[in-house]
């Protein structure tokens, strides 16, 4: 009998955080593999964390809530629905859309100008897409995902904004995280992927678990 | 010197400070940060709420200062039990920004305009007297109020700090 899983139901947890972490690893090797392609460099990921979270807790788990971040969110879509946000340091962005443009003899001005989110967006796009598709390869069915929407402000605006629909059902929410380095760069930060999981899509991702891992 | 001990709100949470204790919640993206204060008693209380109406709440049992509704009914309450004055309750709020916009229009749900606007019609119902608000655009913000003086400090990445 399929059974229907719930944030709610703490006792469950345990056991499927494994099963959560698991998924988060399929999706976030893949971006990390199409990140290593488009900068040309290794790329190192971090384990997936998978964490219960209170609002506030999801941003002080992300450091200085003031820090000027650049972020992009995807909405997922499909049998699964659930937000993803790109989170990334303003200094790394700057750097690689700088390489970016220049290999492509374009100069590089201001992230706020129209070349720049433009190639933000088709790097960030790539990032989200892969890790959707991966997610949609391992379960068999097509996801979505939408052109991530870009903007650069305090991580604290950017992530509760990214969570604030899923905020009418429960006072906690369940975060998959990841981060990403590159090797030679003395292991500075790269990116930071979070998959914000409604109640449905936990559900859905649980039950096509059993048995496949 | 000034060494004013500042108290921080969490994101749908809230607490009341006296003067010379100063009350800050930052990262206000399309939450808003709701402060009501008595000037003469120099004792204020902010709420950050995140969504505008708790009857949209899903489980019976809630978080009041999750909802503007909610937070700022409960916040008046409170505020008026620590030894405010109902008359001289006045609010200033800020937030409700629109954070991410999609390109394919598919931000159906602006919750910061409805938080604003739900915002205002809780202040007007409670006869609370709105003396500054700094709402809406694209903008992260963070808000720290002074109950010395009934200013509120607001600070933005691209406009730097204002007072209102």
């Amino acid at each position: 009998m399929a059974h229907s899983y719930s944030i709610n139901e703490r006792h469950h947890l345990p056991k499927f955080i494994d099963m959560l972490k698991e998924v988060a690893n399929i999706g976030a090797g893949n971006a990390a593999t199409a990140l290593s392609f488009l900068l040309d460099k290794k790329v190192n990921m971090h384990v997936p964390s998978v964490h219960i979270y209170s609002y506030q807790e999801v941003v002080e788990a992300n450091g200085n809530d003031e820090n000027v971040t650049v972020g992009g969110l995807s909405q997922v879509s499909g049998s699964l629905s659930s937000q993803l946000l790109l989170l990334m340091s303003h200094q790394n962005v700057e750097r690689w859309i700088a390489d970016l443009l220049q290999s492509q003899n374009e100069k590089f001005s201001s992230l706020y100008d129209h070349m720049e989110q433009s190639a933000l967006a088709e790097l960030m796009n790539m990032l989200t897409g892969a890790y959707a598709s991966a997610l949609g390869d391992f379960f068999g069915e097509p996801l979505f995902c939408s052109l991530p929407a870009i903007s650069i402000d305090m991580s604290a605006a950017l992530i509760s904004d990214a969570c604030i629909t899923q905020s009418y059902d429960f006072d906690e929410l369940l975060v998959m995280q990841t981060s990403m380095e590159i090797v030679e760069e003395s292991k500075q930060e790269l990116c930071r992927l979070l998959i914000f999981l409604d109640n449905h899509s936990l559900s859905e991702i649980l039950k096509r678990c059993d048995g496949q891992i | 010197m000034n060494t004013s001990e500042v108290v921080k709100v969490g994101i749908a949470d809230y607490h009341i400070v006296q003067a010379p204790q100063l009350i800050r919640t930052s990262g206000l993206g399309s939450c808003v940060g709701v402060v009501l204060y008595d000037q003469k008693k120099k004792i204020a209380g902010l709420v950050h709420i995140m969504l505008p109406d708790s009857s949209l709440a899903k489980s019976q049992v809630f978080n009041p200062a999750k909802f503007a509704d909610s937070g700022i009914k409960h916040l008046y309450d409170e505020l008026i039990k620590s030894g405010a004055h109902r008359i001289s309750i006045m609010a200033k709020f800020a937030g409700g920004a629109h954070m991410f916009k999609f390109s394919s229009g598919q931000d159906v749900i602006r919750i910061g305009e409805r938080n604003i606007a739900t915002t205002e019609r809780i202040l007007k119902s409670l006869q609370v007297e709105v003396t500054g608000k700094d709402v809406g655009g694209h903008c992260g913000r963070t808000i720290e109020f002074n109950p010395e003086n009934g200013k509120m400090m607001v600070k933005t990445v691209n406009q730097g700090v204002t007072y209102i």
